[in-house]
């Protein structure tokens, strides 16, 4: 009796369980179907772990555990996911160790380049994750270039940010000793993020200077800045009057110039020549 | 048959009216020497000539008004932006027109290459001392286009209403107005009111497309028509005498090489305008009185005086009671001194060598003149060294160097450069003498000795 009772309840158990692992999986699958808040935050639980993990490791060494800043970093306050998600998908960031130190001047004064990209997208996603947590700032956002107004956005560009990147979005010199970096490489979000933020010494162009559309606007004109149009002959790099100066002489004069001395005569010919009297 | 007929009636009687016969066989007659370096000055012209050419062509489609208006060209980037008729209509050149920016780019091409070409002129002439009298005349005159030359590329350059060309103007603007005393007048007076205003596109056009090529054409058939009379100089050579002038025939001869040399001009800048872009307005964007841009650079012509801008230390001093501006010494006193000096030279070397009054047709060879050749160069290295200074933002973005150090190295380079040359070249003209003399020497053993 008490066997077969037992084994009846244990089958009971047995098919209850079925019927339950089924139904959490059919409701699982299902919330997966309908969208990935569920996964999200089961991503978020562990990306916030992992994230924690990598600035601890990468990050706060330098620039203290909650962004505050070290002697050899600066305070990362303000710079929120932003910032923080510039500097690494940039590669500028992190910075390698020896990098900073006992060096003169401090690194924090130097210009990091761009670089080769260290962190995989979860990674990213992460640590951007745990800056928007520490630091206060803007979030990463969120760039939809098809509405953009490129026309609007080209005098933007004009009026705040040719005066150091140049007309051509290509670089240029700043008296401080700093290179405004060319915008070839910088993608949609990084323009955005950049404009918020202020790397290095660029300013802040916050929501009161240019709002959410003017910067969209903004943006889709450098990204027709990557390739823009050069209907007939080579660009010259887009350095501008100095190249085509350059041009001018080196190309342009030259070329003559051996040309006349191909139809011209080096020496005089001895014997050969008409004459013609001074009166 | 009847066209030889007719072309004889034709030529006769022309001939019965105008003396067309004589005046034409005295100019097929007339002698050119042939060393390409008297070519140079041909270069410049046919330059010009290519200028006006595809000059006319854009004439017709630019508006020069600078009353704005919405863009609606086929440029889709400034599709909907404010701009001015000046500037929207050389966009209209470059895309609309048909073959509009291949003629925009050989005119600019074209322009850079005209100034290049006559500075290279000039320097044959004073290198081989053919301005010396009875040339000083033409000496003057070929200056006054070089100036003329320049102005008339800046006006051009100005033309567009893109941002380069405002920020140009905003910079002549400036200069005119540190003249002492008269300057804001001044620059009141030529922009019709304050910078920027809305006249100054049309004077502009007005200069650049009928006085200054007027007033050139007009000085560059006086400078031809001095060289036909005065006959060209040449170097000392085999039965090449102060009395005679050795070369080649106009008719047929040279006539036949400057007509390939008008077609060389015309190929070399076509060309340079289908493989190079030049000055992209449409990137540029329309002038915004509000804008600056880094990179923004005169053309090559303007450079030294960009440079002197950018390399002068920022001083402004008072004298007799007037407020100098900082701009003034770069800006009115360089150039003015500069033509000053170009003018003058003939003269002063004149004065400076005591040099007999006389007539002089053979040139001389740079060497056989170190002092007036090392000053040449060293005149050259200091406009160079200018010249670089103003691309001196170029410079840093390109290689990193701190600008503050790239500006103080430049400044001394302008110092010390021309010094340098100076006495290098002198040197080497020495030298170069020294070779002459013992080759001299060599050859009278080998003629006195026939198998040496
Ligand atoms: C070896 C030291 C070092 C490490 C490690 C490092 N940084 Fe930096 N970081 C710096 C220095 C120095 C600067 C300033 C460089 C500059 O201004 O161009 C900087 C600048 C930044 C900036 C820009 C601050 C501003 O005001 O423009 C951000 C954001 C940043 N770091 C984030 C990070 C993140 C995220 C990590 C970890 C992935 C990291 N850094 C690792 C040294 C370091
Ligand atoms: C005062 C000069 C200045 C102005 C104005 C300025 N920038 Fe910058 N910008 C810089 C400098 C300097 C850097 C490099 C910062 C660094 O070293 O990290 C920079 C970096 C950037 C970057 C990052 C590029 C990269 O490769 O990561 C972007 C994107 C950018 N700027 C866009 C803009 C835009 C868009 C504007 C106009 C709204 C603008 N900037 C105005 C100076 C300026």
């Amino acid at each position: 009796m008490r066997q077969p009772h037992i084994r009846d309840r244990g089958g009971r158990w047995a098919r209850a369980l079925v019927c339950w692992v089924l139904f959490a999986a059919t409701v699982v699958g299902a919330w997966g179907m309908l969208g990935r808040p569920a996964g999200a935050r089961q991503e978020a639980g562990t990306s916030a772990r992992a994230g924690e993990f990598l600035w601890q490791r990468d990050c706060a060494s330098c620039h203290g555990v909650a962004g505050q800043g070290t002697r050899w970093a600066p305070d990362l306050t303000g710079q929120g996911a932003a910032g923080v998600s510039l500097a690494i998908t940039s590669g500028r960031m992190p910075l390698p160790a020896d990098a900073v130190g006992r060096d003169d001047p401090p690194a924090r004064e130097r210009q990091v380049p761009r670089g080769p990209v260290v962190y995989t997208p979860e990674e990213v996603d992460a640590l951007v994750a745990h800056a928007g947590r520490i630091l206060s700032g803007p979030e990463v956002p969120h760039v939809d270039l098809s509405t953009a107004d490129r026309s609007a956005g080209a005098s933007l560009f004009q009026l705040n940010c040719a005066a150091c990147h140049t007309w051509s979005g290509r670089g240029g010199a700043l008296t401080s000793g700093q290179v405004a970096v060319s915008l070839v490489d910088a993608t949609p979000v990084e323009v955005v993020e950049a404009m918020r933020t202020g790397p290095g010494t660029m300013p802040v162009f916050d929501e009161a200077t240019l709002d959410e559309r003017q910067a969209t606007d903004v943006t889709a004109y450098v990204e027709y800045l990557d390739r823009p149009r050069t209907p007939l002959g080579h660009p010259l790099w887009f350095i501008g009057p100095v190249a085509e100066g350059m041009v001018a002489w080196v190309v342009g004069l030259v070329a003559l110039l051996l040309l006349v001395r191909w139809i011209g005569a080096r020496t005089p010919a001895p014997g050969s020549g008409s004459e013609d009297h001074r009166g | 048959m009847v066209v030889t007929a007719v072309i004889a009636r034709l030529a006769s009687w022309l001939d019965q009216r105008l003396g067309a016969a004589r005046a034409a066989e005295a100019g097929a007659g007339k002698v050119f020497p042939e060393h390409w370096s008297f070519l140079l000055g041909e270069i410049a012209f046919y330059a010009f000539v290519v200028l006006v050419a595809s000059g006319t062509f854009l004439a017709m489609f630019f508006d020069s008004s600078l009353v704005p208006i919405t863009y609606e060209g086929s440029y889709a980037p400034l599709h909907g932006a404010e701009v001015t008729p000046a500037f929207a209509s050389v966009l209209d050149i470059s895309f609309d027109v048909p073959a509009g920016l291949l003629v925009r780019q050989v005119h600019h091409w074209a322009a850079l290459v005209f100034v290049a070409a006559i500075v290279v002129h000039l320097l044959r002439i004073f290198f081989t001392g053919a301005f010396r009298r009875p040339r000083e005349v033409n000496w003057l005159v070929g200056v006054t286009l070089l100036g003329l030359a320049i102005l008339e590329g800046f006006a051009g350059y100005s033309l567009p209403d893109d941002l380069l060309s405002g920020t140009g103007l905003r910079v002549g603007y400036s200069i005119t107005q540190s003249v002492p005393v008269v300057g804001d007048h001044l620059a009141f007076l030529v922009w019709g009111g304050e910078y920027p205003g809305t006249e100054i596109a049309s004077r502009l056009f007005i200069g650049h497309v009928w006085i200054l090529p007027a007033v050139m054409g007009a000085l560059i058939a006086g400078h031809l028509l001095l060289v036909v009379r005065q006959k060209h100089t040449q170097f000392p050579g085999p039965r090449r005498t102060e009395d005679n002038v050795v070369g080649e025939r106009l008719w047929p001869t040279y006539l036949a090489k400057s007509v390939g040399l008008l077609f060389l001009v015309t190929g070399v800048m076509v060309l340079l305008g289908t493989l190079f872009q030049v000055n992209p307005v449409w990137l540029y964007g329309p002038y915004d009185p509000a804008a600056v841009t880094t990179g923004a650079q005169p053309d090559w012509y303007m450079g030294w005086l960009e440079g002197a801008l950018r390399l002068t230390p920022s001083v402004a001093f008072r004298g007799f009671g007037v407020e100098v501006p900082n701009v003034f010494l770069p800006g009115v006193l360089l150039p003015g001194l500069t033509f000053a000096g170009l003018y003058a030279y003939p003269f002063v070397e004149q004065w400076w060598t005591g040099a007999a009054d006389r007539e002089h047709h053979l040139l001389q060879r740079p060497r056989d003149h170190p002092h007036r050749t090392a000053f040449g160069v060293a005149v050259v290295t200091f406009y160079v060294s200018l010249f670089v200074g103003g691309s001196n933002d170029v410079l840093v973005a390109q290689t990193g160097w701190d600008i503050a150090v790239v500006i103080n190295v430049m400044r001394a380079m302008v110092v010390v450069l021309p010094l340098v040359a100076w006495w290098v070249t002198r040197r080497l003209c020495r030298q170069l003498q020294a070779d002459d003399v013992h080759a001299g020497q060599v050859e009278r053993i080998r003629e006195r000795v026939p198998d040496a």
